[in-house]
C-alpha cells in the first residue's frame, strides 16, 4: 500500500499545463456543453444518416424485390404512367405527383400457358367458368391477330378456338380450378374509391405483351363482357396505338369504359378501363397518351397479383 | 482576484494572501482533499494546512500557476493524513479505491522509493501522462491527481462509467509497462 501511496504522491509529477487542461475538461461548462451540442449534433447527423441509407435501401428494394436477372429469350415491358395534368386528380385518384409510377413485366417463357385474365378480383374468378372462351379472346380477334392457346408444358396441343372453355383448358392440362389461379397479368388497378358503397375498380390498367410462338406474334388478351351489355365498339387511331373503345352496360347498371390501344410496332397492348361515371372515353384516351411503355431487358415473376396490388397501394397514396 | 496579485500578496507578507486565496482555491482545494481522505473534518485541515504551507513556501517560490501549486500542496497533506491514519483499506474514502488501482502499476517487491527518488518518479509519470492521448489522459488526471470518483468524471465528461473504467484500466496497464521499462518497478 505504501507504494500506491508513493505512486499516488508521485502523480504531483503530472505537468502543469497537463492539470490545466483536464480542469477545464472537467469544470468549464462551456466545455461540457460543447461536448453535449457535439453529441447531439453527432447522434442528429447519425440518425439522419441511417434514415438517409435506410431510404436509399428501401428504394433498392423497392426497385428490385420483384425483379430478377432476365431469363435469355424472355421479353419484358416497362410500363410508366406519368402525370396527366389535365386530368382531374380526384377523377384519377392516384398519386401522380410520384410521376413514374411504374410496373414490371415480363413475357412468360415458352411453354408456359399464357392466359390473361381480364380481372383478377375476389368472385371475378367465380365467372371464370361461365366466360365464354371467344369473348374473352374478343380483343385479338378484334385486332385480327392471330391467336393460339397452348398447353403448358411438356406437350403442346393446337387448340380449337371454337371449342368450350372447360373442354379447351382440360386440353391444355388445366383444371378449371387451377385455371383461376393461372394468369399473367400486369396491371394496375384503384379500387379504393367507394361506389355505391362498394369498393370498385374506378381505373384498371393492363399490359399484355407479345410472345413468340410457332415463329409469329402473339398476343392473348382475357377481356370477358360476364354478361354485361355492350353498348358500343368504335375502332379507329390514338397516335401510333390501334384503338378500340368498348363500353359495356353491366347488370348492375353500372357503366364501364374500356379503352384497348394496340402498338403494332411494340406489339402490345394496353387496356384502359374506366368506371362510367369517373372516365369517360376522352380522359381514357388523355391517361393512355400520357402511359409510355418501354421495352426492357428486365424480367420479373409471372405471378403478379400481389406486385399490381403493391403498387397500387404505392401509387393510390 | 487575479493569481498574480494573490501571489503578490503572499510575497508581501500581506494577511489578504490567505483569505483572497481561500476564496478563490478554497474549495478547489477541499475537494481534492475530501476525495482523498474522505471527511470533511479531514480536507479541511488538509486546507488549512495547505494555506499554512504555501505561506510558508512563498516568497522563496513564485508559483506560475496557483492552482496546481495549491493543489499539489493539498494532495501531499491529503495523502499524508490517510497515511498517518491508517485507514489505507477501509474508510479511507476514495483514496483507498485509487490506491488499491495503482497497485496494478507497481510489481511486488521492490518499492519505488526504495529504487529511486521520489522525483525522479514523479519526472517519469510527469512525461508519461504527458504523452497520453487526451480523453485518457484527462480521465486519468481526473482520477490519480484530483482523486475524483468514477462516476463523477463519466458524469461530468458525458462518458459511460465502463469507458471511464476501461480507459483507467488500459492506461494503468501502460503506465506499468512504461515504469517497467523505466527500471522504476
Amino acid at each position: 500500500m505504501l507504494n500506491s501511496l508513493t505512486l499516488l504522491r508521485a502523480m504531483n509529477g503530472i505537468h502543469e499545463e497537463d492539470v490545466i487542461m483536464a480542469e477545464n475538461r472537467f469544470f468549464d461548462e462551456k466545455q461540457v456543453k460543447h461536448v453535449n451540442t457535439k453529441r447531439i449534433i453527432t447522434f442528429a447527423l447519425a440518425a439522419a444518416l441511417i434514415l438517409g441509407l435506410g431510404a436509399v435501401a428501401y428504394a433498392i428494394y423497392r426497385a428490385t424485390m420483384y425483379t430478377r436477372i432476365p431469363e435469355e429469350g424472355t421479353t419484358a415491358y416497362h410500363v410508366l404512367y406519368n402525370a396527366d395534368p389535365s386530368a382531374p386528380p380526384e377523377m384519377l385518384h392516384v398519386n401522380f405527383d410520384r410521376t413514374k409510377m411504374a410496373f414490371r413485366s415480363d413475357v412468360p417463357p415458352d411453354g408456359c400457358f399464357p392466359v390473361m385474365r381480364a380481372s383478377d378480383l375476389p368472385g371475378a374468378a367465380e365467372n371464370w367458368e361461365k366466360t365464354s372462351l371467344h369473348s374473352m379472346l374478343y380483343v385479338a380477334q378484334r385486332f385480327g391477330l392471330p391467336w393460339e392457346m397452348k398447353q403448358r408444358r411438356p406437350d403442346e396441343v393446337e387448340i380449337d378456338p371454337k371449342q368450350e372453355p372447360d373442354e379447351l383448358l382440360k386440353e391444355a392440362g388445366m383444371d378449371a380450378e387451377t385455371a383461376k389461379t393461372w394468369f399473367t397479368g400486369y396491371e394496375y388497378r384503384d379500387t379504393k374509391r367507394n361506389v355505391a358503397g362498394d369498393n370498385m375498380d374506378i381505373i384498371r390498367i393492363e399490359l399484355y405483351g407479345g410472345y413468340r410462338l410457332h415463329g409469329q406474334e402473339v398476343i392473348l388478351g382475357a377481356f370477358s363482357p360476364d354478361g354485361a351489355e355492350v353498348r358500343s365498339v368504335r375502332e379507329g387511331t390514338l397516335g401510333e396505338y390501334q384503338m378500340v373503345e368498348v363500353q359495356m352496360l353491366q347488370a348492375s347498371g353500372a357503366i364501364d369504359n374500356h379503352l384497348f390501344l394496340f402498338h403494332p410496332e411494340k406489339y402490345y397492348l394496353l387496356q384502359i378501363s374506366g368506371n362510367g361515371i369517373y372516365y369517360d372515353f376522352p380522359v381514357l384516351e388523355q391517361i393512355g397518351q400520357n402511359i409510355e411503355v418501354t421495352e426492357t431487358n428486365l424480367h420479373v415473376d409471372s405471378y403478379e397479383n400481389k406486385v399490381n396490388f403493391i403498387l397500387a397501394d404505392l401509387a393510390a397514396g | 482576484m487575479e493569481d498574480e496579485k494573490i501571489v503578490d500578496l503572499y510575497w508581501q507578507r500581506s494577511d489578504l494572501a490567505i483569505s483572497e486565496t481561500n476564496q478563490k482555491y478554497g474549495r478547489y482545494c477541499h475537494t481534492i482533499a475530501y476525495n482523498i481522505c474522505g471527511t470533511d473534518e479531514d480536507a479541511e485541515e488538509c486546507v488549512n494546512d495547505t494555506w499554512f504551507r504555501a505561506w510558508n513556501l512563498m516568497p522563496d517560490q513564485r508559483p506560475a500557476v496557483l492552482s496546481t501549486f495549491l493543489g499539489r500542496i493539498t494532495r501531499n497533506f491529503a495523502i499524508d493524513c490517510v497515511k498517518a491514519r491508517n485507514r489505507l483499506k477501509r474508510g479511507g474514502g476514495e483514496a483507498v479505491l485509487v490506491l488499491d488501482e495503482l497497485e496494478e502499476c507497481i510489481t511486488g517487491g521492490t518499492s519505488p522509493e526504495h529504487v529511486l527518488e521520489e522525483k525522479e518518479l514523479e519526472a517519469a509519470i510527469g512525461s508519461f501522462v504527458s504523452e497520453l492521448p487526451r480523453p485518457e489522459k484527462v480521465i486519468f488526471i481526473l482520477r490519480y491527481w484530483h482523486v475524483v470518483p468514477v462516476d463523477e468524471i463519466a458524469k461530468r465528461l458525458q462518458f459511460s462509467k465502463g469507458k471511464v473504467k476501461s480507459s483507467l484500466f488500459r492506461t494503468r496497464r501502460k503506465l506499468r509497462a512504461y515504469l517497467r521499462e523505466e527500471g522504476l518497478c
